[in-house]
């Protein structure tokens, strides 16, 4: 029998929505001031609107739905995965009054697309759009690529009873230290660390370029936090072709890589524990996939001699490889590079760079190379199984910061995983293929949405058909949420129609 | 107290350090295969 939400349960929950937006509406300040201080009046206005609406929606969900008792499992669930697309729907308003986007539901896109991390863009005239707007766009990026709720755990949630439920539900599964709230802040030191870090040199890089001071800042601040949250969105529409840079590429490369890293395994770096990297089955995965996709890419490029020299294969070839493989999504070439000048060999390189993604616990997407990692270790320990005695027992390791053994319910959570974001992936693509799109590129385009990594290949425009938008934007809230919290709300709301 | 904090900002150093160079090796290994497949398709 199915029991129907009382009353209490949406207390509990409208209680932390509210919170949560009321946080939000706070973040707008933010390119507020910028827009004051860069006297962009009428951006300004819009951002002053978006605040309002945020502080007053907030806070009267909060004072309605006032309760003491504190989150369960099941509720956190269901507020982690409520909360995302309520900011989604707030998030959009100050980016649809600016008017570089066509309609309210292309505003939501790159909100969700801002807050996943994955850098899909509908917005119109990018290179023309204010400064304050661009602060939000890369503001709601690096928060997303934190945790959304995760900022919540760090300054609005009051014990780590409450702040577990709400931090497994964004995905996060590992707990970084002891206690969940500990661990949010963490993150976030690491975050900051590395964000200082990658704007004073990639403002630096900007600035012996060519470019005037405030612009070098402000652009080395928001491909910092794009790249360390392997968002992918950027200032300009030519992405990071824009720059013409090589030292920006290692720059932003190198920020792509830290920010795929497992934060349990930077506690384990940070805390001295250096050979980790040498040991962990992540790091260990991620190389032999970078190592083999970039192999499958690059031979396919070598067949249409697209980049014929050692360096533009780099610049060209290996950085789209570690974009799509971390999950960033920025981009050295055009979009339409791909479907001219690569190879479908090449093509599906990336696809299956973009598919696996990188670190559990990281700010990436895709299906992990962790869960790669743990069922490639479990179909060779089934292979070796074969070869030896019935009698023989195999015991099988793996290293994840420590020794962990290799047991029936992980490898099953892994395929399971896999198993329904290879389904998300195969959705987007049939509803891309209805409307009308070559297969390859539908299925590349909806992997890249259903992973969190922002590639396209020329599909994703405000033309797109709206089906379109709405089945990539569920896939970006699903494939970032990993699933259990988006079921735990969708069995809520059935809950409510069918319960008893 | 101090030379706790020291001792933990040292390892944090080397920590980002450690990080930074895996980031370098992998670049640097790219270079090498990027190489191969040039040369090896004349």
């Amino acid at each position: 029998m199915i029991l129907r939400p009382r009353l209490q349960d949406f207390r509990i929950i409208g209680q932390y929505s509210g919170r949560m937006i009321f946080g939000l509406g706070f973040l707008m300040l933010l390119p507020l001031f910028v827009a004051i201080y860069f006297g962009e009046f009428d951006a300004a206005l819009d951002f002053v609107i978006g605040v309002c609406f945020c502080l007053i929606a907030g806070s009267g969900l909060i004072m309605s739905c006032f309760t003491r008792k504190e989150l369960t499992w099941k509720h956190g669930m269901v507020v982690v995965s409520l909360s995302w697309l309520l900011a989604m729907f707030f998030g959009a308003v100050p980016l649809y009054l600016s008017r570089h986007w066509a309609c309210f539901l292309d505003a939501c896109f790159d909100a969700m697309s801002g807050f996943a991390t994955t850098g899909l863009t509908l917005v119109q005239d990018l290179d023309h759009l204010s400064y304050a707007h661009n602060m939000w766009r890369h503001l709601m990026m690096y928060i997303g690529g934190q945790g959304i709720m995760i900022v919540a755990l760090t300054f609005l949630v009051r014990g780590a009873e409450s702040a577990l439920p709400i931090y497994v539900g964004e995905a996060r599964e590992e707990k970084v230290l002891p206690n969940v709230v500990q661990t949010a802040r963490f993150i976030w030191l690491v975050s900051l660390v590395y964000l200082v870090m990658g704007t004073l040199a990639l403002s630096f890089t900007a600035f012996s370029g060519g470019m005037p001071t405030d612009r070098s800042i402000l652009h080395g601040l928001w491909i910092a936090m794009a790249a360390w949250d392997t968002g992918g969105f950027a200032p300009q529409s030519q992405n990071i072709l824009y720059y013409h840079n090589f030292t920006f590429e290692l720059i932003t490369m190198a920020l792509m890589l830290l920010g795929s890293l497992n934060f349990s395994l930077h506690f384990a770096l940070w805390s001295g524990k250096r050979k980790e990297i040498f040991r962990n089955i992540e790091t260990v995965s991620f190389f032999i996939s970078v190592t083999v996709l970039f192999g499958l890419t690059g031979f396919g490029l070598m067949l249409t001699r697209a980049y014929p020299g050692v360096i533009s294969l780099f610049r060209k070839g290996f950085y789209q490889v570690i974009s799509a493989h971390t999950g960033t999504g920025y981009m050295t070439i055009h979009p339409e590079q791909f479907v001219h000048q690569w190879s479908p060999l090449s093509l599906l390189g990336i696809i299956f760079c973009m598919a696996i993604g990188a670190g559990a616990c990281s700010t990436a997407g895709g299906i992990k190379i962790l869960r790669i990692g743990m069922i490639s270790r479990a179909l060779f320990r089934d292979i070796k199984r074969t070869m030896l005695p019935r009698s023989a027992v195999i015991i099988d390791k793996m290293h994840h910061i420590k020794d962990i053994v290799l047991g029936e319910k992980q490898i099953r959570q892994a395929a399971l995983i896999m198993l329904a974001y290879i389904f998300l992936y195969l959705m987007g693509t049939v509803v891309g293929v209805w409307t009308g799109y070559p297969l390859r590129l539908a299925l590349f385009e909806s992997v890249s949405a259903a992973a969190n990594v922002g590639l396209s290949c020329g599909i994703t425009t405000p033309a797109m058909p709206a089906v379109l938008k709405v089945t990539y934007i569920f896939q970006m809230w699903a494939g970032r949420l990993e699933f259990v919290s988006v079921f735990a709300l969708l069995g809520t709301i059935f809950a409510l129609v069918k319960g008893k | 107290m101090a030379m706790t904090g020291y001792v933990k900002m040292q390892k944090a150093v080397l920590g980002i350090a450690t990080e930074i160079l895996m980031t370098v090796v992998i670049m640097l290994s790219a270079l090498g295969l990027c190489w191969l497949l040039v040369v090896a398709n004349p």
